[in-house]
């Protein structure tokens, strides 16, 4: 996939363009029919369906003490929007000159740009631009002036429940992860580079892969059953979140992840850890042998889990 | 579910009572008084008058040409004076309202603005053609060339159901059904006082003309090519509006002004009809994928030197997705109160509709935005839930795609099929054109699609078949009495071919020489086996025919062919495999040809059909016992060798002596000197006289009459000698006699004088081609045969009369690429009367 970084990027692909717009974090199903539409309306225009988003979350920008956990950072997003089969991805960077732009003149800078813009998909109530003067209205509006058509896209509801982001945040901060992944419509996950440890689970036989979690939304600490997806294949495994209170006294928060039958190098690849089950919360061992004994109960119930899980679907 | 199913539809013929509509009784009676065998027999006789008249409706291209001729029924569809004025009155107004919702559109969007209808459906349109915006659209207006599907609602009541408004697609088949009806059963028209819609392609060219300000202008009709179902109606228009069918591949754009490539250069174009849809008309605005558009063509129109009717956008007009506002728009734009309605239709884009249509699915018909594909139902029957919850899931998947209007839409009627009456569906297609001066005019026919036995719907791309459409004049109005003379096609100045149809008629010349030498050969063999030869005399024919193989062979022909026994020969004329067998080479000049179907003369395209069909006929089986082999050979050779000059000569007295016919004849003269000579230059070496073999110069006669007798030219040579057959005499007489059919030199002379009859002012690449051509002449001319005959090597090189024969023939063989080059490739030259480009 093509990641474009400007709006005058749109000028590289030759031929008409849908673009479907939204902050898009969570990649849930509601922003999926949002795809889904600028995907359809493309193919029948014969035009490129570009996925346009912002980088960081405008909230720390607009709202910088009260920026929510995210759900999606923006490379993990970048990969599911390739996942649904977009080849251009816009991502613009959401800083206070951006935050400052006329809704007009954004949507104007597309239109300039792009060859040409034929149809916007926005999610139901998405504003954009300056005090949030850009909605549905503005872009008809100029739609008809420019020639393209707009598409407001109605929210997807669950129990008649509208899915949004807030909604899985809670769900994941209460730990309910089969509701989280019943709105996302895929197991939540945390995406990142494996990053470079003290190699203490080596030495006590469960060798870890760690992953930060700053500025993510998390789910309760804890040992989780999880799968991980490394180089396109997924591997089975048993996850710590949490400060590792056994063993380390910095507090920092971390996902260590045990790769069952796995011998490979993983530091600094990306891997994809999709949180299938709570097993256990977090918890203190008075020695390092309690800990490799209840790591070794772990991993069997994980093991047993995903192999029920797996046996079922 | 069947409880909510009410399928009830208008009887077009029959009244409640059961008996014959008032407007139907006396055909009926009619038609009651012929005995069933005779209506099968006039049944069949239309069936064959359409497929002479190479009316055709191809929807599934991997069949073999021609097997789906076009169905027109018997029984004609009658509008009556009463039912058809109203009709008319509310297409008209249908149009103008149409015509001002594109023009808005294509500017300032006010009924958008002001909200009458949502832009969803009409900025998303895949016919919305942003590129059209701001282009000026001939005489101002984007339609030109209408059609218009009207049906029967339960009630009578006439409806629309679907706009073909940018793409008047079947106007052809409307005239050709009455063409075919009025041979068929010309009583009834002389009966019955009806509109002639004879001169309908008069009207189309003459608003074509309108379209520019040149006095005489080029106006040219672009087709998507053979491939298109309806090739068949863009050629039987070109011929009848008597303008060139090209396709994209025969215009050019060069600077700001769009070209045709002819044999003599090229011809500026100035309007252009085009049966093509909006997205592959030209690649640098719309699918940059499309092969069949002209590069540049919306930039000419931008500059206005090129009119294209329709107007680019047109399109938009027949979405489906814009059916349902039609109210609306005729209320908007003209504010009156539409005078015919819109068949109820719902798209599925809106969430209301959507549900009211999925609460009683089987009720209706879905089809998708555009094109012809019914997602379910239209077929009249009560749809099986399989199909419903096919349909349901596909409905959901992607809503905005489909419109639905119900089943009941479409009138039954009675339609004569092996003449026996049965129910069949039917709707009606009308057209107008918008004329010169700006008034629409309705065309006083229709064409009536009727379903058939093959397809339960009425769409002619779903297979349905066709009604001749009568429209009755009323007793007070002046109506025109059908007569022969309205069958006259329009008087329009001609023009040159394109250089593809040159090249067309050039490969029809070669192919069909070809498959009519090949034929005369194996005939003559046949001929030869029957008579009482002695094994000494068979024995010396038989190198003869071995020596001429070689010529027939095809680089990368399976096996190494033999003419020696009947398997070899019926193969040779037979095997669809052989690429180099008759039936193939009959096959690529018929391929030739249908692709250029609109300059054919409809005569000579009956003579090729019947060839074709007559080989065609023949299934192949090697298996065969020897006689059937030999017998079927020597009878299809011999209809070969009759059908091909047929063909040939009714051309010659059917068509226009254009550039497109002088290239058929020099391709018939090239190949054929080409066959003479490559013959002679492989019989070359064994000419030399062997010294001291007392029996050779009567085994050699043997060979040599066998020889003349294979190349058709063992009568000619008795005429012009009068003497046994020698080998000086036969190479003269081959090569350079001046009026025997088969010298090299006549066929050579013959394809300079064609050249030079098709160009007054010579160009300069003719002038070359020319040249290359005389001077293998002279070298004919100038050969001493006796010399050549009397001195046969050079040292321990191969014989002088083979080397030099050898050299004539690389000569002659180049002459291909010389003519190719000169006349069929012209990319660059100007014609004479245009301005010179810079």
């Amino acid at each position: 996939m093509r990641v474009l970084r400007s709006i005058e990027g749109l000028a590289e692909i030759s031929g008409p363009v849908v673009i479907a717009a939204g902050v898009f974090d969570g990649m849930h199903l509601g922003h999926r029919m949002v795809f889904e539409t600028a995907q359809r309306e493309s193919q029948k225009l014969a035009a490129t369906a570009v996925a346009l988003t912002f980088d960081p979350h405008p909230a720390t920008v607009l709202r910088p003490d009260a920026v929510p956990g995210l759900l999606t950072p923006t490379p993990f997003k970048l990969r599911l929007m390739e996942r649904m089969g977009f080849t251009h991805a816009l991502v613009l960077t959401f800083d206070k000159e951006f935050a400052a732009l006329q809704a007009v003149d954004f949507v104007e800078g597309l239109c300039a740009a792009a060859n040409p813009l034929v149809g916007i998909c926005i999610g139901e109530g998405w504003t954009f631009g300056n005090q949030r003067q850009g909605n549905i209205a503005l872009l008809r509006q100029i739609g008809l002036e420019k020639n393209f058509f707009t598409c407001e896209v109605p929210p997807v509801r669950i129990n008649g429940m509208v899915i949004s982001s807030t909604m899985i945040r809670l769900a994941l901060s209460e730990g309910r992860l089969a509701d989280a992944a019943q709105l996302l419509g895929r197991d939540h996950a945390i995406s990142g580079p494996v990053l470079r440890g003290a190699g203490l689970g080596r030495q006590i036989g469960f060798p870890t892969a760690n992953l930060a979690t700053d500025h993510l939304q998390l789910p309760p600490d804890g040992v989780y059953a999880v799968e991980v997806l490394v180089e396109g294949k997924t591997h089975p495994g048993v996850a710590n979140l949490g400060v590792r209170p056994t063993v380390d006294q910095t507090r920092t928060r971390l996902l260590e992840i045990h790769l069952f039958d796995y011998a490979g190098d993983l530091y600094d690849r990306e891997v994809e850890v999709r949180l299938k089950h709570f097993l256990r919360p977090e918890q203190r061992f008075e020695s390092v042998d309690l800990l490799r004994s209840q790591i070794a109960r772990d991993a069997e119930t994980a093991r047993e889990f995903l192999a029920q899980q797996s046996a079922a679907a | 579910m069947s409880a909510l199913w009410h399928f009830r539809t208008f009887d077009e013929n029959f009244g409640p009572d059961g008996q014959p509509r008032e407007v139907y009784r006396d055909l009926f009676e009619r038609l009651n008084r012929i005995p069933r065998h005779e209506v099968h027999a006039l049944d069949g006789r239309l069936e064959a008058t359409m497929r002479e008249m190479g009316v055709t409706f191809d929807i599934h291209r991997e069949l073999p040409w021609c097997k789906r001729g076009w169905f027109c029924d018997l029984l004609p569809q009658i509008f009556t004076p009463a039912e058809w004025e109203p009709l008319a009155a509310g297409i008209r107004q249908r149009l103008r309202a149409f015509e001002m919702f594109l023009q808005d559109i294509h500017s300032q969007k006010q009924i958008l603005l002001d909200g009458i209808i949502p832009e969803g459906p009409v900025l998303g349109s895949e016919y919305f053609q942003r590129a059209a915006c701001g282009v000026p659209s001939p005489g101002g207006a984007f339609l030109h060339l209408s059609g218009v599907a009207v049906c029967r609602l339960p009630s009578g009541q006439l409806a629309v159901k679907h706009h073909y408004f940018s793409n008047a697609s079947g106007i052809s088949y409307m005239m050709q059904n009455r063409r075919a009806l009025t041979r068929v059963i010309p009583q009834s028209f002389q009966d019955t006082g009806i509109h002639s819609i004879s001169d309908v392609p008069t009207g189309i060219v003459e608003m074509l003309r309108a379209h520019s300000d040149d006095a005489d202008p080029m106006v040219v009709l672009l087709t998507p090519g053979p491939l298109s179902p309806a090739y068949s109606e863009h050629c039987f228009l070109g011929r009848r509006m008597g303008i060139p069918l090209v396709q994209g591949g025969d215009l050019l754009v060069l600077n700001d002004k769009v070209y045709m490539k002819t044999v003599s250069g090229l011809s500026k174009v100035d309007v252009i009809y085009t049966r093509l849809s909006d997205h592959w008309l030209d690649p640098m605005t719309f699918r940059r994928d499309s092969m069949i558009g002209v590069p540049g063509l919306v930039h000419c129109i931008r500059k206005k030197s090129v009119s294209v009717v329709n107007a680019i956008g047109a399109q938009l007009a027949d979405d489906r997705a814009i059916l349902p506002f039609s109210t609306q728009i005729i209320r908007y734009y003209l504010a009156e109160r539409p005078l015919l309605p819109t068949v109820p239709t719902y798209w599925l884009g809106d969430v209301d509709q959507r549900l009211m249509v999925l609460d009683d699915l089987e009720n209706f018909t879905i089809r998708i935005l555009y094109g012809e594909r019914i997602v379910l139902g239209g077929d009249g029957n009560l749809p099986s839930q399989e199909k419903l919850e096919t349909a349901r899931r596909e409905i959901l998947q992607n809503p905005s795609q489909f419109v639905a209007q119900p089943q009941t839409c479409d009138a039954e009627t009675i339609s004569f099929q092996d003449g026996e009456r049965r129910r069949r569906r039917q709707d009606h297609i009308i057209f107008s054109l918008r004329q010169a001066d700006g008034d629409l005019r309705v065309f006083p026919g229709a064409l009536t699609r009727v379903s058939t036995t093959e397809s339960e719907f009425t769409s002619s791309e779903l297979g349905g078949g066709s009604k001749d459409t009568w429209v009755q004049a009323g007793e007070d109005s002046q109506h025109d009495e059908w007569d022969a003379s309205h069958q006259a096609d329009a008087q329009i100045p001609s023009h040159a071919v394109t250089s593809r149809v040159a090249e067309a008629y050039y490969w029809i010349g070669r192919y069909l020489e070809r498959a009519y030498d090949l034929a005369g050969m194996i005939g003559a063999i046949e001929s030869l086996e029957l008579e009482e030869l002695n094994p000494v005399e068979r024995m010396n024919y038989r190198p003869v025919w071995n020596r001429i193989l070689p010529m027939l062979e095809v680089t990368g022909s399976a096996s190494r062919r033999t003419i020696s026994n009947p398997e070899g020969r019926y193969r040779l004329t037979f095997d669809p495999a052989e690429p180099g067998s008759v039936l193939s080479t009959i096959h690529r000049a018929f391929a030739n040809a249908e692709s250029v179907l609109e300059t054919l003369s409809l005569e000579a395209w009956g003579v090729m059909s019947q060839l074709r069909e007559r080989f065609d006929a023949v299934v192949f089986d090697p298996t065969a016992p020897i006689e059937t082999l030999a017998g079927t050979s020597r009878e299809m050779c011999l209809f070969a060798r009759q059908a091909i000059p047929q063909f040939f000569g009714t051309s010659k007295v059917t068509m226009l002596a254009d550039d497109g016919w002088s290239f058929c004849e020099i391709g018939q003269l090239i190949e054929r000197a080409n066959i003479t000579a490559n013959a002679t230059t492989s019989l070359s070496a064994s000419l030399i006289d062997p010294a001291g073999n007392p029996h050779a110069p009567h085994a050699r006669e043997i060979r040599l009459s066998a020889f003349l007798r294979m190349l058709g030219s063992r009568d000619i040579y008795r005429r012009v000698y009068q003497m046994r057959i020698e080998p000086l005499p036969m190479l003269e007489l081959l090569w350079k006699n001046p009026v025997a059919p088969r010298s090299v030199l006549r066929c050579l002379n013959g394809c300079v004088s064609r050249i030079r009859e098709s160009e007054s002012n010579l160009s300069q690449s003719t002038s070359r081609a020319i040249g290359e051509i005389e001077a293998l002449l002279q070298s004919i001319r100038c050969t001493d045969w006796e010399s050549l005959l009397d001195s046969p090597t050079i040292g321990s090189a191969k014989p002088r009369l083979q080397a030099h024969s050898e050299d004539l023939l690389a000569r002659l063989l180049a002459l291909h690429t010389t003519i190719c080059d000169s006349f069929l490739n012209h990319q660059v030259l100007i014609h004479g009367e245009t301005e010179t480009l810079l």
